[in-house]
């Protein structure tokens, strides 16, 4: 391991690439900085800042939360559904079965969501004929998306468990379901707490990029917001806000869920 | 349904406009994080008080940040902010970098941290000055724990590139959803949109999880 300290020792004193490393290239950069800060930056749009647009649009904003919470929720639910499902099919005998698991899963997580989500709300209906509203669309896409990367992670978990356990499901006489439903998929979903935590928090992020298709979550309203009344750096500066304190809240708890589990006997 | 073949070869110079413009923008947003990430990361390990609590800050802000929002206020707000007009191309490469670079600055720091300790002690043991230690000792063997997940950071900047057709950068995702609404043939263009994402994204895609598989073959 490489401390700061350790490379803060480094610079040597006397040494040329120290002395740059240190002193010289810091200073460079912070006068840069500075001098950037004073003739870059118009300061005087610090007098027109009003924050009671947010006061005043605070019903509209917080039924865009609401939406992003329940869209995040909703299609991670589905998502991790359909992940559990995929995983467990990757298990079935049947090659071909599986490589269309394959190449869904490979798919999917190679096109940007917004591509995705265009894709299932203007081309999907031309295959299907079932014409989708636009926050369906966006959950579907989700939902979709999620449900590949999902699907990996839970692949991850279950390979995570010993083979022993599967032996003695085999020993006592398990049948093939309820070896899965009761000693494969409780296991694997306790180890797959942590990155599953992390794919819900970067879909909290992600639901935002709905915003394109003017789904009806926070960005979009803002957006509407910062339209209808001229101030942008009001409106975006306080969503961003508020997905700031909603991820580190969301982070802080599953912190806490994942000590919760460690706790109990596997 | 029929899949009209012809549509998108009539406006195949289009499409290739806008596939070169994507490239355009990872290339030079990458390039741009890249620099961003060398001086938070140096900021990171090296920087004390004020430097450290700036490059920390740096990376908590903007990784909990979404992309979009990022790029609506860089776009909308900096020309009430700054004194200089930036265009949308301007803009949307910068807004992408922003988060790029956080990412960044925590790979090259992790990975300069995984350098065993003893390497460096040698090194100092063999009277190595200290830019040679870094050249020639900590930053190849970083280097090469880091590349999978830089790839990593460049798929998804391949993927987030698509956002900034919302503040009308004309790049790939954008001409297939001006081309689609023009000619009324979404379903060709953003199937061919999302092909050309997929085969861009894919070899990246491909080296990044052999690569985890690797490391988890390890662990397991």
């Amino acid at each position: 391991m490489v401390s700061g300290t350790e490379l803060a020792r480094a610079r040597a004193p006397g040494s040329t690439a120290g002395f740059m490393l240190s002193w010289v290239l810091p200073t460079v950069l912070g006068v840069a900085l500075i001098a950037w800060l004073i003739v870059g930056v118009n300061w005087s749009f610090v007098r027109d800042l009003d924050f009671s647009v947010i006061y005043q649009y605070r019903i509209a904003l917080l039924q865009g939360l609401l939406n992003t919470i329940l869209i995040t929720f909703f299609s991670l639910l589905l998502g991790l559904a359909l992940g559990f499902a995929f995983a467990c099919l990757a298990y079935v005998p049947f090659a071909p079965l599986r490589w269309l698991i394959a190449v869904y899963i490979e798919v999917l997580r190679d096109t940007p969501l917004v591509v995705a989500l265009f894709w299932i709300h203007f081309a999907l209906p031309v295959v299907t004929g079932i014409t989708t509203t636009a926050f369906e669309s966006g959950f579907v896409a989700m939902a979709l998306q999620s449900s590949a990367y999902l699907a990996d992670v839970v692949r991850a978990g279950i390979q995570a468990i010993p083979k022993g356990q599967w032996d003695a499901a085999d020993a006592l006489g398990f049948s093939r379901m309820w070896k899965w439903f009761d000693i494969i998929l409780p296991q694997a979903f306790k180890i797959i707490i942590p990155p599953l935590a992390n794919i819900a928090l970067g879909y909290f992020k992600a639901s935002s990029v709905l915003a394109l298709l003017s789904v009806g979550e926070l960005t979009t309203v803002a957006a509407r917001i910062s339209n209808y009344t001229f101030k942008p750096i009001e409106t975006f500066t306080a969503i961003g806000i508020v997905y700031l304190c909603l991820g580190y809240f969301l982070s802080f708890l599953t912190f806490r869920l994942e000590k919760l589990f460690k706790g109990t006997q596997t | 349904m029929r899949f009209d073949t012809s549509v998108i070869w009539q406006n195949l110079p289009m499409l290739l406009a806008g596939i070169w413009l994507t490239v355009v923008i990872v290339f030079l947003s990458l390039a741009v994080a890249i620099v961003i990430g060398l001086l938070v990361c140096a900021g990171t390990l090296l920087g004390r008080g004020f430097v450290y609590h700036l490059s920390i800050g740096y990376v908590a802000l903007f990784r909990a940040l979404p992309e979009p929002v990022i790029i609506f206020w860089l776009y909308y707000c900096g020309p009430l902010v700054l004194n200089s007009k930036l265009s949308a191309f301007e803009s949307g490469t910068i807004a992408l970098a922003i988060p790029s670079g956080a990412y960044l600055a925590e790979i090259f720091r992790a990975g300069i941290q995984a350098v065993p300790r003893g390497q460096i002690e040698a090194a100092r043991a063999l009277g190595l000055p200290s830019f040679w230690l870094v050249w020639d000792v900590v930053a190849p063997q970083a280097l090469r724990i880091m590349i999978p997940p830089i790839l990593g950071i460049v798929t998804i900047l391949i993927k987030n590139s698509a956002l900034v057709s919302a503040i009308g950068v004309e790049e790939l995702f954008y001409r297939a959803t001006v081309l689609g609404g023009q000619t009324f043939h979404y379903f060709e263009f953003l199937t061919v949109a999302a092909v050309i994402y997929f085969l861009m994204i894919l070899p990246l895609s491909v080296v990044v999880q052999r690569q985890e598989r690797r490391l988890l073959a390890k662990v397991w």
